[in-house]
C-alpha cells in the first residue's frame, strides 16, 4: 500500500492503540503509571508528524475499503482535514505534554492519560474518515471520552452529573445526526457507496434540494450538540467538572471543533439545499455567539467564562460558513482559520487557568484571585497574551480570524439583506467578548490577592510552561499566515470599507475601557449596576432558564413522572391483566372444585339431572 | 450432513453428563460447553448444511444451518458457555444438565427445517427453563415459573393450532402431508382463516419476542432467575421469538400488518423505555431495556413488510445476535454487584468504582453498547434498522431516535447512581469480581468489541439469507 495512505490510516489509528497499552501497563504495575504520560505524549507526537508529512507530501488522497452492508470504511485527506489533523494533533501534543506536570500527582494518571489518547485519537478519525458511518463510529467515540474525561473525578457528585448531562445533551443532537444520515443515505443510494464523503460532495447537486435541507437541518443538529450550539449548549459551562486539560482538549483541540468541521466537510448538501438550510446555520452560529457573549459577563467561575467564550467563538465559526452557504461563497478557509487560531488561543488560556488553579489548589472562583499577576508573572503574561487573542486586537492572530468574519458578513449583506442582522450580532458579540474576558483578566491578574491561596500563588514548573509559551507564540504570530492558509485551503477575497473593518476594533477598545471602569480601577461597582439591571440580570445570571427547563422541568419533572406513570401503568393494568385471567380461572376452579364432594349420591343426582338436560334440550331441537 | 445431527446430539448428550459428576460438575459443564461452542464454530465453514431422514406421514427429521440459523447457533453456545464460567461451583450439577438440555432444545428450534419439529422443540424450551426457575429462582420462583409457563403455553398452543391449519390446507391441496418449511407456506390459506393462522404464529413469536404488551413474563423471569439463568433466558428465550419472526413469520408479509408491528415495535421501544427510568432495581431495569431493544426486530420486520427494505431487515437480523452478546454482560456484571454488596437497589449503591474497578469497567462498557455506543455491536443493528426504515416511516423515525434518547438516559443515569458518584459507605468494604465472574464477561465485550468493528463476517450471513442484494 501507499506510504501515504497507510500513514493517513496511523495518524488515527497509533493514539487508539496506545489506548489499551497505556491503561494495561498501568494495571499491571503501579509504579509503570509514570510512563503513562510520556508514552501518551509521544504518540500524539508521531501523529502529528504524520500529519506534517501529509501535508507536504500530498493535497488529496483518497482510499476506501469494504466494511459492511454498502458502507465502506477509509481515509480521507484533502486540504480541510489535513489541517484540521495538524492543529488536533499539535494542540493536543501541547496539552499532554502540560498534563504530565499538571495530573503528575494523581494515582490514576494512566487511565487519565489513555483516555485523553483515545480522546484525540477519536478527533483525529472523525477528521480523517472518507465515509460518514465511519465519522459518526468516530464522533461517538470522542463523546464517550468526553463523558468519561468529564467524569474523570467520578467521586464528586458534580463531576458524575455533568458527565451524564454532557452525554445526553450530546446524544439529543447524534440521533438527529443518525437521522440526517438516514436522509443522505437515501437520497445518494442510486451513486453507490451513499454515505461516503466522497459520493456527498461530488453528487450533492443531483438531488433533490428539499431532501438536502431536511437531511442538512437535522445533521445541524448533531453539530450542535457536540459544537454546544443553541439550544444545546448547555452541556459544555457544566463539563469544567473534569480537570482542567480536559476542558482545554475538548475546547480546543478535540470534542467542540467536530460539529464545525462536520458542517465543513459536507459544505456541498448546503450549498445546493433550499436556502433555509443555510439561514438557519448562519442565525443559529451568530445568535449563539451573541447569547454566549452575554453569560460570560455574569460567570465568577474561570472555567465557566472561558466555556461560554468558547461557545460564543463556535458562534462564530458556524456563522462563517453559514454566510458562506447563504451567499454560496466557499467560506471553509474563512472559518476553519477561525477555528485553528481559536485553537491555539482557547488552548492556551484554558492552561494558563489550568496553571492557576494547579497554584492555587482548585479555587476557581475568580473573586477569589487577584494580584496574580506579580505572583505568577509567566502564567498571567500567557493568559494576557491570550485574551488580546480573543477580543481580537491587533496584531494577534485573533484579529486576523474573527474580525474577518464580521467583514465578511457586512459585505455579504450588500447582496444579501438577510444577513445584515447576522452582521449586527457578531459585532455585538465581539463587543461581549472583550467585556467578559478582560473582566476576567482585570480580576485575576490585578487588585489585590483575595484569598489565602491567591497570596502564595507561584508559577508552575517547566513542563507546564513551555506549552504556556509555544501557545503565546502561535496566538502572537499566526495572523501572518492569514494568507497562505487562504490559498491552502480556498481563496477568499473581499473588500470592505474602512470603517466598517475599523469598528470591531473600536469596540474591542471601548470594551477593554468598560471593563477596566468596572473591574481594572473599580471606578464603577459591577455589584451595583447588576442590582440596577434589575430582570434583565436575573435573567442572564440564569442563564435564560434553559437549563431551568431542561432539568427541572423537561428531566425531572416530564421524563420522571411519565416513567412513573409508565412504570405503574405496567405493573398494575397490564400485568394486573394478566394476573386477573390467572385469579379468573383459579375462581372458577374454586368454584367448580365443590362439585366433587366424594359423595356417590351427589354424583347420582347430578348424573340425572344431566341425564334429565340432555334429554329435554335433545327434544328440543328435534334429535331424539 | 450426518455431523450436523451430531452437532444438534451434542448437548443432549452432555446434559446427563453433570448428574454424575458430583462437585467437579462446573468444571466439566465448563469444559463440555467449550467443546459445543468449538464445534459450532467449526460449522461457520459449512454453512447451508442440511440432514434429512426418518419420514413418517410427512414429519421427517428435517435440519439445516443456514445463512440465517448459524449465527443463533454459535450465539447460543457462547452465551451458554459464558453463562456456564460465570455460574457458582457450589451448585447442584442438575442445574447444568438442564443447561445443556436446554442448549439442545434451542439448537433443534434455529435448526429445524420442518414446522413439526419446530414445534416439539419450541415447547421442550419451556421444560428446563420451569425447572432453573423454579428450583434455583428468587422469592418469587414459583409464581414466575407458573407464569412464564402459563403465558408462552399459551402462545404455542394457538401456534399449534395454526400448524395444523397449514398443515390440512396443504393437504387438501397436495394430497399429502408435509411440514417443511420449503413446501407448507405453499398453503397458505386465504380469506378470515388467514387471519387465524396468523394470529397464532403471531401470539407464540411476540409474546416470546416479548413486545408490549405481551411482555408481562419477560421482567419476572429474568429477574427472578439466578444470574446465569437471567443470561440465558434473556439473551436466548427472546431470540427464539425473534427467529420465529425472521424464518416464519416472514412469510406472511403483507403491508398493512407491516404498519401494525412498526407500531408496535416503537410502542416496546418507548415503553419499556420509560419504565426502565421508573425501576428502583437495577436488575429489573436491565430485563426493560432488554424488553425495549426488541422492540427494534418489531420494526425491522414491519418495515421489511411495507418496503422490502433489506437494510432494516439485516439491521433486525443482526439484533438478534447483538443483543443476545451484550444483554449477558448487563445481568452479569449486575449479579456481581448484588453477590458483592448484598443488594441490586439503585439507591443504595453508589461509587461502586472505588472498590470494584474491573466491574465498573465492564458495566460502563456493557451499559454502552446497550445503548447502541457505535464501535460495539448493538450500534451496527440500531443504525441500519434506523438508516432503512427511514425511506419507509419517513417522521416517524422521529419516535425511534426518541426511544434511543431515553434509552441512552437509564442507562447513563442508573451509571452515575450506581459506579459512580461519591461511595456508599454503609456498603463497607467489598470485593471486586471475582475470576469466574471477570473473565466469562471480558469475554463477551470483546466480542461485542469486535463484531461492533468488524460486523461483516456475521453481517454478511444475514445478507446473504436476505438475497445478497443491497
Amino acid at each position: 500500500m501507499d506510504p501515504l495512505i497507510i500513514s493517513g490510516i496511523l495518524i488515527f489509528l497509533l493514539p487508539l492503540i496506545m489506548f489499551p497499552i497505556i491503561l494495561l501497563l498501568g494495571k499491571i504495575n503501579a509504579n509503570y503509571r509514570k510512563y503513562a504520560g510520556p508514552m501518551a505524549t509521544s504518540a500524539i507526537f508521531i501523529s502529528f508528524l504524520l500529519s506534517y508529512y501529509l501535508y507536504i507530501n500530498g493535497k488529496n488522497i483518497v482510499f476506501e475499503g469494504q466494511w459492511f452492508y454498502n458502507f465502506t470504511w477509509g481515509i480521507y485527506v484533502d486540504p480541510l482535514s489535513i489541517s484540521m489533523s495538524l492543529m488536533v494533533s499539535g494542540v493536543s501534543f501541547l496539552i499532554h505534554m502540560f498534563a504530565i506536570g499538571y495530573m503528575g500527582k494523581d494515582p490514576n494518571k494512566h487511565v487519565y492519560f489513555a483516555e485523553t489518547t483515545l480522546f484525540t485519537g477519536g478527533m483525529l478519525g472523525v477528521v480523517l474518515s472518507s465515509n460518514m458511518v465511519m465519522f459518526f463510529l468516530f464522533w461517538e467515540l470522542v463523546g464517550l471520552c468526553s463523558y468519561l474525561l468529564i467524569g474523570f473525578w467520578w467521586f464528586k457528585p458534580n463531576a458524575a452529573s455533568a458527565a451524564k448531562k454532557a452525554f445526553i445533551v450530546t446524544r439529543v443532537g447524534d440521533v438527529l445526526l443518525i437521522l440526517g444520515l438516514a436522509v443522505l443515505y437515501w437520497q445518494f443510494i442510486k451513486f453507490g457507496d451513499p454515505l461516503s464523503v466522497t459520493t456527498i460532495i461530488n453528487n450533492a447537486h443531483y438531488v433533490d434540494k428539499v431532501q438536502l435541507a431536511i437531511a442538512g437541518a437535522l445533521i445541524l443538529g448533531g453539530a450542535a450538540g457536540k459544537s454546544a450550539q443553541f439550544p444545546l449548549h448547555v452541556w459544555i459551562p457544566d463539563a469544567m467538572e473534569g480537570p482542567t486539560t480536559v476542558s482545554a482538549l475538548i475546547h480546543a483541540a478535540t470534542m467542540v471543533t467536530a460539529g464545525i468541521y462536520l458542517v465543513a466537510r459536507i459544505f456541498p448538501v448546503y450549498i445546493f439545499a433550499l436556502p433555509w438550510a443555510g439561514y438557519l446555520v448562519l442565525y443559529i452560529g451568530a445568535f449563539t455567539a451573541f447569547l454566549a457573549g452575554t453569560m460570560g459577563i455574569v460567570m465568577n467561575d474561570i472555567k465557566r467564562i472561558l466555556a461560554y467564550s468558547t461557545i460564543s467563538q463556535l458562534g462564530y465559526m458556524l456563522a462563517a460558513l453559514g454566510l458562506g452557504i447563504v451567499a454560496t461563497e466557499n467560506t471553509i478557509s474563512i472559518s476553519i482559520y477561525h477555528l485553528i487560531v481559536h485553537a491555539f488561543l482557547k488552548a492556551l488560556l484554558f492552561l494558563s487557568a489550568g496553571a492557576i488553579l494547579y497554584s492555587l489548589l482548585d479555587i476557581r472562583d475568580i473573586r477569589k484571585m487577584g494580584g496574580l499577576w506579580k505572583k505568577m508573572p509567566i502564567t498571567i503574561t500567557a493568559m494576557f497574551i491570550g485574551s488580546l487573542t480573543l477580543v481580537g486586537f491587533p496584531p494577534t492572530a485573533g484579529y486576523f480570524s474573527k474580525d474577518e468574519i464580521i467583514s465578511l458578513s457586512y459585505f455579504l449583506s450588500q447582496n444579501n439583506p438577510g444577513i445584515y442582522y447576522a452582521w449586527l450580532l457578531l459585532l455585538i458579540g465581539a463587543f461581549l467578548t472583550t467585556v467578559y474576558t478582560f473582566r476576567m483578566f482585570f480580576t485575576v491578574a490585578l487588585g489585590s490577592p483575595r484569598s489565602y491561596a491567591a497570596e502564595h500563588a507561584k508559577d508552575p514548573p517547566w513542563v507546564m510552561i513551555v506549552p504556556l509559551v509555544i501557545l503565546s507564540i502561535l496566538s502572537l504570530i499566526y495572523g501572518i499566515f492569514q494568507e497562505d492558509f487562504y490559498s491552502y485551503l480556498g481563496e477568499v477575497s473581499f473588500t470592505v470599507p474602512i470603517y466598517v473593518e475599523m469598528l470591531p476594533f473600536i469596540l474591542v477598545l471601548l470594551g477593554i475601557y468598560i471593563a477596566w471602569l468596572f473591574y481594572g480601577s473599580r471606578r464603577f461597582s459591577a455589584e451595583s449596576f447588576a442590582k440596577r439591571s434589575g430582570i434583565l440580570y436575573s435573567l442572564v445570571r440564569a442563564k435564560y432558564y434553559l437549563d431551568y427547563i431542561y432539568t427541572n422541568i423537561i428531566a425531572d419533572r416530564v421524563v420522571v413522572y411519565l416513567a412513573y406513570a409508565f412504570s405503574l401503568f405496567d405493573r398494575y393494568i397490564v400485568d394486573g391483566f394478566v394476573n386477573a385471567i390467572g385469579r379468573a380461572f383459579n375462581y372458577t376452579a374454586d368454584i367448580t372444585k365443590r362439585l366433587q364432594t366424594g359423595i356417590v349420591q351427589n354424583y347420582a343426582t347430578l348424573v340425572i339431572i344431566g341425564l334429565i338436560l340432555f334429554l329435554i334440550i335433545g327434544k328440543i331441537m328435534g334429535v331424539i | 450432513m450426518v455431523y450436523l445431527l451430531l452437532l444438534l446430539l451434542l448437548p443432549l448428550l452432555f446434559s446427563f453428563i453433570p448428574l454424575f459428576s458430583g462437585r467437579y460438575s462446573k468444571l466439566l459443564s465448563s469444559f463440555l460447553s467449550f467443546i459445543v461452542l468449538l464445534v459450532t464454530s467449526i460449522f461457520y465453514f459449512h454453512i447451508n448444511e442440511s440432514f434429512k431422514t426418518l419420514a413418517f406421514y410427512g414429519v421427517d427429521l428435517n435440519i439445516a444451518i443456514n445463512y440465517l440459523s448459524y449465527p443463533l447457533v454459535l450465539l447460543v453456545s457462547i452465551v451458554v458457555f459464558a453463562a456456564i464460567l460465570y455460574q457458582d461451583p457450589d451448585i447442584e450439577g442438575s442445574y447444568f444438565s438442564y443447561i445443556f438440555f436446554l442448549e439442545f432444545s434451542l439448537f433443534g428450534v434455529f435448526m429445524s427445517q420442518n414446522l413439526f419439529l419446530f414445534y416439539i422443540f419450541w415447547e421442550l424450551v419451556l421444560i428446563p427453563s420451569y425447572f432453573m426457575i423454579g428450583r434455583w429462582g428468587g422469592p418469587r420462583k414459583d409464581y414466575t415459573a407458573l407464569k412464564f409457563l402459563i403465558y408462552t403455553h399459551v402462545g404455542s398452543v394457538l401456534m399449534l393450532v395454526s400448524i395444523f391449519i397449514l398443515a390440512y390446507n396443504y393437504y387438501t391441496i397436495y394430497g399429502n402431508f408435509n411440514f417443511d418449511y420449503s413446501s407448507i407456506f405453499k398453503a397458505i390459506p386465504s380469506g378470515s382463516i388467514y387471519y387465524v393462522v396468523l394470529a397464532g404464529f403471531f401470539l407464540a413469536f411476540f409474546i416470546k419476542l416479548p413486545t408490549v404488551p405481551l411482555h408481562t413474563w419477560a421482567p419476572d423471569v429474568y429477574v427472578e432467575s439466578p444470574t446465569t439463568s437471567s443470561m440465558i433466558f434473556s439473551g436466548l428465550l427472546s431470540k427464539m421469538g425473534a427467529y420465529g419472526i425472521f424464518a416464519i413469520f416472514m412469510e406472511f408479509g403483507d403491508p398493512e400488518l407491516g404498519w401494525f408491528i412498526v407500531s408496535l415495535g416503537i410502542i416496546s421501544l418507548i415503553y419499556a423505555s420509560f419504565s426502565a427510568l421508573a425501576q428502583r432495581d437495577l436488575k429489573r431495569m436491565v430485563a426493560y431495556a432488554s424488553i425495549g431493544h426488541m422492540g427494534f426486530i418489531s420494526i425491522s420486520i414491519g418495515v421489511y413488510f411495507i418496503s422490502h427494505s433489506t437494510l432494516a431487515l439485516i439491521g433486525g437480523m443482526f439484533m438478534m445476535f447483538a443483543h443476545g452478546l451484550i444483554i449477558p454482560i448487563l445481568f452479569g456484571t449486575v449479579g456481581s454487584v448484588e453477590r458483592s454488596t448484598g443488594t441490586r437497589a439503585i439507591r443504595d449503591l453508589g461509587g461502586l468504582t472505588k472498590m470494584m474497578p474491573n466491574l465498573a469497567f465492564l458495566m460502563t462498557g456493557g451499559f454502552l453498547a446497550s445503548l447502541g455506543l457505535p464501535g460495539l455491536a448493538g450500534f451496527i443493528a440500531e443504525f441500519s434498522v434506523v438508516v432503512g426504515s427511514w425511506e419507509t416511516i419517513t417522521y416517524i423515525s422521529f419516535l425511534v431516535v426518541f426511544g434511543l434518547v431515553l434509552s441512552a438516559s437509564y442507562h447513563i443515569w442508573a451509571l452515575q447512581r450506581t459506579i459512580f458518584g461519591p461511595y456508599n459507605n454503609y456498603l463497607g468494604k467489598i470485593g471486586d469480581m471475582i475470576p469466574r465472574e471477570f473473565w466469562p464477561m471480558l469475554i463477551l465485550f470483546l466480542l461485542v468489541l469486535i463484531f461492533g468493528i468488524f460486523p461483516s463476517p456475521i453481517y454478511n450471513l444475514f445478507l446473504q439469507y436476505s438475497g445478497g442484494v443491497y
